[in-house]
């Protein structure tokens, strides 16, 4: 196990260096760089010539956009993210690893909450379906999840936020934080209104990711109950409760673990539509503006950030893996 | 089954329910003129929020670049001099500006005081400060702090969006370059520069030419440079044509793939052509009547001429061999079982012909061709003169270590009034006169002792300052500008004289970026020493302030949100109006936005005057006020601001030759009288040029108030002779920059001085005037067709300098209107529109009579935000 741990980790620098070459060219390859998306009104109207935003591009580092100038910018990027230092943002002026430090917390927040409640709803609902194959409620529950995991995100919320909180006033209408929290606001109240934000957002992901799961579930115990060994348990006179409950649920619960180690990434990744349609400062959000005005310090920070998330995610995966079902056996 | 249909009953009676109080209709809403529906609310108490558009979170007063970052940093900032709401400078104890008073004195080149301006004289802008001022953290605000940020910003690299070194200010040019001997004038005047960098090229086309043998290393890095650079506009080219080809040659040409017409771009093949008898030559069309090309640069029939000199015999059989589909067909029948399916495509890519190209020129004879036949030599030459100009001011034998235009002195008496004491005077001079300059010199003064270092690399910038040789900055030194200036600490937390300081979520002052700034939401404390801005000057009446960002579509429902902001300026349509009319708890104020809308034709792509302007006949400028805006905009008949007191009064039309053209045959006459004929396919042509053009939308959206504009004009225009194509582009604005685009619609944010010596003179180093075909008009020569244009430009360019020369409004306002007339001659910019703001705020809560009672462009309805209360018991 340990060898074959070794072997994946060396393995992944290489794929490490792979992702972070392609990201960063595919960046500098843009039609326009920051400087010209930030300064292309002054540079037009006359506030700036264009030899201010060529010194202005020398002081960012993208003055030089041949082949050879983003071959000397990747490795002098590399050079950096080697020694800890992943850059300034150019659209937030701040260090890269503080912004993804001080928005990934909310962003994995949401997602974490959010996965519980889908395994808390999905688990138990996917081993009814199965044990009631073609019944009324594995019909019922596979129509409705999978409508709702047919919803665009943007739809989702949109819908929740106009019936909830517009019309009913129920939720606060966007944001994270009421903007009129008096200063006197106790730690517990701050926390307390972040919570009240956060209700429908996280309500909109768990309805759109709960289908999956459930249906993930279900296949799984479908495949066995039609087992032999549960065959036999019944035989053996066991309950029909002890029977789904002790041994058939405990086998659905293998490949649910593994997947549950790959999900690592996605709970960091911030989820985009969702942080934009409701107002949350998450890390999706931040990361997808700058990126779309070039900001390379930060789109490589934070996907590189996410590239090595994933390679642990997977190697804990195959982990998890070799760890709950002893039939399986790494490096071999 | 029952219990199940029972809990399915039961679940779906919920939601109706749910959905019924969601949807059903509202409770009569309150009485707006009902005092007893306002909300008493404690000033000391409940802050008062405000939506704002995303930040980038560089709240650095020096370095800002967004327009949100700008707005959040205003509030802790005071100016040296504000605007009234005509536009005027003001500053005075009535107004919270670190000016108590100003004065301009022009004089003439003797130096004797005259009452306007002259360009060979001088104009001296004196500010008189005022005592006893305090930044927000106590500190006392002085004339040093005020040279301080003037030296900053006038330092030869500081690379934020500030303008102020492009004023003629006496010494800056030499400050700037650090060179005693340089005039005053040259402003970054490169002329020196420029020799020294043609020199360094003059060294490569002497080795191209074999009078130089042997290049030193510094000729070779030019070298390699150049070629670097050649590669990226060959790889450039092959982008812009893919993309483009299809328009630009298909019509004309045999060509079946991109990188044929890259080819022809690029000169490597040429058009067919065969000798008539008359001895001229013609182009040889295949059956279809497209013209055929070939890598002999003469027909090999007339000429019997040697092969093109790109490549090997068998590379130039290739190429020759692909040019149509039955060519690429005979290839691989001669190649036989060698023949892929994909044999063109792995011969003809982008690497190769870029690279055919690039071998071909990337010589020692051919650099020649790339240093004077490409845009890789100005780009070079650009790219040598930064760097010339680097290495002088940095090797300097000339130091200078003061602007001498720029001193300061005391007086007890100003503008004729007895101070009682002796207060500090600012004083710039500036060479010639400059209206606008007075609103470059109105920045926001932040503190030094702040913003600068008692300890960096061991020196005390702070605490050293004399207002002689040093102003508190480390001059011309990229490392103190990034590592001090705009350290992250401070980039995140603005410190200054404003209204209200950097708070927190619990108030106080804020310790650290990340208090000032948390889940998008910006908190402020009123700044105690504020009141120090001015004797009438109070301190805020509502202690705390915040922002929240908020999304265009959510903001006029987060501010009917009694958990949400007070007041938002959501996008002015009819529909937020409409929202915002059926909700009595809001109240909305509009007026007319800073800045217009414009369409644009570029001559360089639309040569001939007459076909410009019967384009601009086609377009129905009133129908984006019908079709889009409404009552929230205005359709206005000159390029400026309706805001702006030099707009033409009274002029509520477009000039007679521009006016919208409901019948197309009147669209047509113009074009045939100007002598246009049908090519044979429905387009129009003269000569070489064909009516063929595209119309661009910036964005990627239809939603553009001057998309069905754009179609209207198509339509009809197709319909005469025109081959218009409307397109969206979301790197229209990159393109605007370069000039590239021939006909596209936009929109300007204007100033508040109307000069327009940037955006129209001639001599103007802006980018608009790319738009307008400047290079291509005014480099051009009798007989180009552009005659009129030169004449027109000449006119209008003479007429801006003139009214640069005084500062009396009706005599400037009288000149512009004949320029504005001349700029609608040159049928270069149509102006079409400008739209309003919408201001929506909580009307049960805010005391609407604390809020500026004539809100406009200049001063808007919470500008004066220290005096915004709520109702109170």
């Amino acid at each position: 196990m340990v060898k074959y741990i070794v072997k994946r980790l060396l393995l992944s620098v290489f794929i490490m260096f792979g992702v972070s070459f392609i990201i960063y060219f595919i960046i500098r390859l843009m039609p326009m760089d920051y400087i010209d998306t930030a300064f292309a009104p002054q540079l037009n109207n006359g506030t700036l010539k264009p030899e201010d935003l060529q010194r202005i591009k020398e002081q960012y580092g993208l003055a030089d956009s041949s082949f050879l100038g983003i071959i000397n910018g990747y490795f002098g990027w590399l050079g950096n993210f080697l020694r800890g230092d992943m850059g300034i943002s150019f659209k937030y002026g701040d260090k890269v690893e503080d912004i993804i430090l001080e928005n990934i917390g909310i962003s994995f927040g949401i997602s974490f909450v959010s996965l519980i409640f889908e395994l808390i709803i999905a688990i138990p609902l996917g081993v009814k379906c199965a044990v009631n194959q073609y019944g009324k409620l594995d019909y019922t529950a596979t129509v409705v999840c999978m409508t709702l995991t047919a919803f665009p995100t943007f739809f989702l919320g949109n819908l929740f936020i106009k019936w909830f909180a517009e019309d009913l006033g129920w939720f606060p209408v966007y944001g994270l934080q009421s903007p009129n929290m008096p200063v006197t606001a106790s730690g517990f109240q701050i926390f307390g209104d972040m919570l009240w934000h956060l209700v429908l957002p996280m309500i909109v992901l768990v309805m759109l990711n709960v289908g999956s799961y459930m249906r993930y579930q279900r296949t799984n115990t479908l495949e066995v109950l039609s087992a032999d060994y549960i065959r036999t348990a019944r035989a053996k006179g066991l309950s029909e409760g002890k029977v789904v409950y002790k041994h058939v649920f405990r086998n659905t619960m293998i490949p649910l673990v593994t997947v549950m180690a790959s999900t690592l990434p996605m709970l960091f990744g911030g989820a985009m539509i969702t942080e934009t349609v409701f107002g949350i400062p998450g890390i999706g959000k931040i990361t997808y503006d700058a990126l779309s005005v070039g900001d390379i310090p930060l789109a490589m920070g934070y996907n590189m950030f996410i590239a090595i998330l994933t390679v642990i995610g997977i190697l804990l995966s195959d982990i998890m893996y070799a760890v709950v079902d002893p039939r399986v056996k790494l490096g071999k | 089954m029952k219990k199940f249909t029972k809990a399915l009953l039961c679940a779906l009676t919920g939601l109706t329910m749910v959905f019924a109080a969601a949807c059903g209709p509202k409770e009569t809403p309150p009485d707006p003129n009902d005092n007893s529906n306002r909300v008493v609310s404690d000033p000391e108490t409940r802050p008062l929020s405000m939506s704002i558009s995303a930040f980038d979170g560089n709240f650095n007063p020096f370095f800002s670049t967004s327009l949100s970052d700008a707005q959040i940093i205003s509030q802790t900032q005071a100016q040296l001099i504000s605007a009234d709401k005509d536009g005027n400078p003001v500053a005075g104890e009535d107004w919270p500006t670190v000016a108590q008073d100003f004065k301009i004195t022009y004089k003439n080149s003797a130096g004797t005081v005259v009452s306007n301006g002259t360009q060979d004289g001088t104009t001296e802008y004196e500010f008189l400060i005022k005592d006893g001022m305090k930044f927000s953290d106590g500190t006392a605000l002085t004339i040093k702090d005020v040279l301080f940020n003037f030296y900053v910003y006038l330092d030869p690299v500081y690379t934020g969006s500030n303008t102020m070194y492009s004023i003629n200010i006496k010494g800056l040019s030499a400050y700037r370059a650090n060179d005693s001997t340089k005039q005053d004038g040259t402003g970054s005047d490169n002329s020196a520069y420029y020799a020294a960098a043609q020199a360094r090229l003059d060294n490569l086309v002497s080795w191209s030419n074999g009078d130089i043998t042997t290049l030193t290393d510094e000729m070779k890095n030019d070298r390699d440079r150049i070629y670097a650079l050649f590669k990226e506009e060959l790889e450039s080219d092959w982008n812009s044509n893919e993309s483009s080809w299809s328009t630009t040659y298909k019509d004309e040409y045999a060509f079946t793939a991109a990188w044929q017409a890259y080819l022809l771009l690029e000169g490597v093949v040429y058009d067919q052509q065969k000798q008539e008898s008359n001895g001229t030559y013609s182009d040889i069309k295949d059956a279809n009547g497209k013209k055929l090309t070939t890598l002999n640069e003469w027909a090999t029939d007339a000429h019997g001429g040697t092969p093109g000199t790109i490549g090997a015999q068998d590379i130039i059989d290739d190429i020759d061999a692909l040019t149509t589909p039955e060519k690429i067909q005979a290839k691989m029948a001669e190649l036989g079982e060698g023949a892929t399916e994909d044999y063109a495509e792995l011969q003809i890519t982008k690497e190769y012909c870029v690279n055919r190209v690039y071998e071909n020129y990337a010589n020692q004879s051919g650099i020649l061709t790339i240093i004077g036949g490409y845009v890789t030599g100005s780009t070079a030459l650009n790219e040598f003169m930064a760097e010339e100009r680097a290495k002088a001011i940095a090797n300097s034998s000339h130091p200078v270590d003061s602007i001498s235009g720029i001193t300061t002195s005391k007086t007890s008496n100003f503008n004729g009034k007895e101070l009682g004491k002796e207060q500090d005077v600012l004083k710039v001079v500036v060479n010639g006169v400059d209206p606008a300059a007075i609103w470059q010199f109105g920045v926001s003064i932040a503190p030094m002792s702040y913003y600068s270092s008692k300890n960096y690399n061991g020196v005390n910038y702070i605490d050293t300052f004399d207002g002689v040789t040093k102003f508190g900055i480390k001059a011309r030194d990229p490392k103190f500008f990034s590592d001090v200036l705009r350290s992250t600490d401070k980039n995140g937390l603005p410190m200054g004289a404003g209204p209200y300081m950097a708070s927190s979520i619990r108030g106080g002052a804020a310790q650290s970026d990340n208090d000032f700034e948390r889940n998008n939401i910006i908190y402020y404390e009123r700044n105690p020493y504020f009141e120090t801005m001015g004797a009438q000057i109070d301190n805020a009446k509502i202690k705390y302030l915040r922002y929240q960002v908020i999304d265009e579509d959510k903001i006029i429902s987060s501010i009917a949100d009694d958990n949400g902001v007070d007041y938002g300026e959501p996008n002015a349509t009819s529909t937020n109006l409409t929202t915002v009319g059926g909700n009595p708890i809001l109240a909305h104020v509009d007026y007319n936005t800073n800045g217009y809308g414009y369409i644009g034709i570029n001559p360089k792509y639309v040569p001939d005057i007459e076909v410009r302007r019967a384009i601009m006949m086609s377009m129905d400028t009133a129908s984006i006020k019908r079709n889009y805006y409404g009552d929230l905009a205005t359709t206005i008949y000159r390029p400026m601001s309706l805001t702006s007191w030099a707009y033409p009064t009274g002029t509520n039309s477009l000039p007679d030759e521009l006016k919208f053209q409901t019948n197309a045959n009147t669209i047509k006459k113009v074009i045939t009288d100007a002598g246009y004929t049908d090519r044979g396919d429905g387009v129009y042509k003269k000569g070489d040029h064909a009516l063929v053009y595209t119309f661009t939308i910036a964005g990627a959206s239809q939603d553009h108030p001057a998309y069905q504009l754009f179609m209207d004009s198509a339509k009809t225009l197709n319909k005469i002779g025109f081959k218009i194509t409307v397109l969206n582009d979301p790197q229209a604005l990159k393109k605007m920059a370069g000039g590239e685009l021939a006909v596209w619609a936009a929109a300007w944010s204007s100033g508040i001085d109307p000069d327009m010596y940037q955006v129209y003179h001639k001599d103007s180093t802006a980018t608009s005037v790319l738009n307008w075909g400047y290079p291509t008009i005014l480099n051009g020569a009798d007989g180009d067709g552009y005659e009129e244009e030169r004449e027109i430009i000449t006119d209008l360019s003479t007429l801006i300098e003139n009214a640069r020369k005084t500062t009396s409004q009706p005599e400037r306002a009288s000149i512009y209107e004949d320029c504005l007339d001349l700029i609608m001659d040159l049928a270069v910019e149509l102006p079409t529109y400008q739209r309003h703001d919408l201001c929506v705020y909580r009307g049960d809560i805010i005391d609407t009579s604390t809020l500026n009672p004539e809100p406009n462009d200049k001063l808007g309805l919470i500008s004066e935000i220290w005096k915004v209360n709520y109702y109170l018991a």
